[in-house]
């Protein structure tokens, strides 16, 4: 399935459409499972989340109104996640409010800031896997190994060249052509 | 001398000019504001990339882990309503 934008993506799963919920749950449900890794949840309860976030969804979904002009997908989702995850943890601690779970988990700033600080990074990588795997369907795979190599995982140009067997001035006019489409895919996905 | 092209920045960035025409561009650097810019945006652009290039391995992993936990393979999602 190539890359569906977010409000068709929400409008086929309010249909009922079986492969909106899978790319859904292709994509975000690492996000889901990095945010109850970061909140520390047992195998069972991540399970439990993954599938409290997706019912949680499905009963919003009849009412559920994507306007991106009130507010973001992400922010959406984030809100969603967390609402789950203190469930689970309430559950876990057997605590008897909501608040109280709240201010006991928001209680350590640093934590908190931390979080965010890679929820946001994480957020920022699953936009560049999308774009960069929506340009695998565009670009030759050498150019993209290229880029891959010299850009994400710092390697040398000239052992990139060696390892391709082409000349360096290729190395670096592959990794200008995908950083070139990269840019203008980010800014669709951003959009989108 | 004209503005320098995107590609041989970044091979500047990487000391991979020519000795000449690195002094070349070195002066031309020292000189034009919008070329020094861009260099810089360039710089930003890659440390950034960098990080997001970490950040996609642990998305890696979680998307592996998800896949294999099957935690999504359960089947239609219901409501839980009926339970």
């Amino acid at each position: 399935m190539g890359f569906v934008t977010i409000p068709s993506m929400l409008a086929d799963m309010k249909s009922g459409d079986d492969s909106a919920w899978a790319y859904f749950t292709r994509y975000y449900g690492p996000l889901i499972w990095l945010r109850g890794n970061d909140y520390h949840l047992t195998p069972s309860e991540q399970e439990e989340l993954s599938q409290d976030v997706l019912v949680a969804f499905f009963k919003a979904q009849d009412h559920f109104e994507y306007k991106p002009e009130l507010g973001r997908f992400r922010d959406y989702l984030r809100t969603v996640i967390k609402h789950c995850i203190f469930q689970i943890l309430r559950r876990r601690q057997k605590l008897s409010s909501q608040t109280e779970l709240e201010e006991g988990i928001a209680f350590d700033e640093n934590e908190e800031a931390r979080r965010e600080q890679a929820e946001e990074e994480e957020w920022q990588a699953h936009v560049y896997s999308l774009a960069l795997e929506e340009l695998g369907r565009e670009l030759k795979p050498r150019k993209l190994q290229a880029f891959r190599m010299c850009r994400l995982e710092n390697k040398d140009p000239k052992e990139v060249a060696k390892f391709q067997k082409v000349s360096l001035a290729t190395v670096y006019n592959d990794c200008n052509e995908v950083m070139n489409s990269l840019r203008e895919k980010i800014k669709e996905l951003s959009e989108a | 001398m004209k503005h320098i092209d995107e590609i041989e920045l970044e091979q500047y960035l990487d000391g991979n000019v020519p000795l000449i025409r690195r002094g070349l561009i070195s002066m031309h650097l020292r000189k034009c504001t919008l070329c020094a810019e861009r260099l810089e945006a360039l710089r930003k652009e890659r440390e950034e990339l960098l990080n997001i290039g970490q950040t996609m391995v642990r998305l890696v992993h979680a998307r592996e882990t998800v896949t294999q936990s099957g935690f999504y393979n359960s089947g239609k999602v219901s409501s839980g309503d009926d339970e």
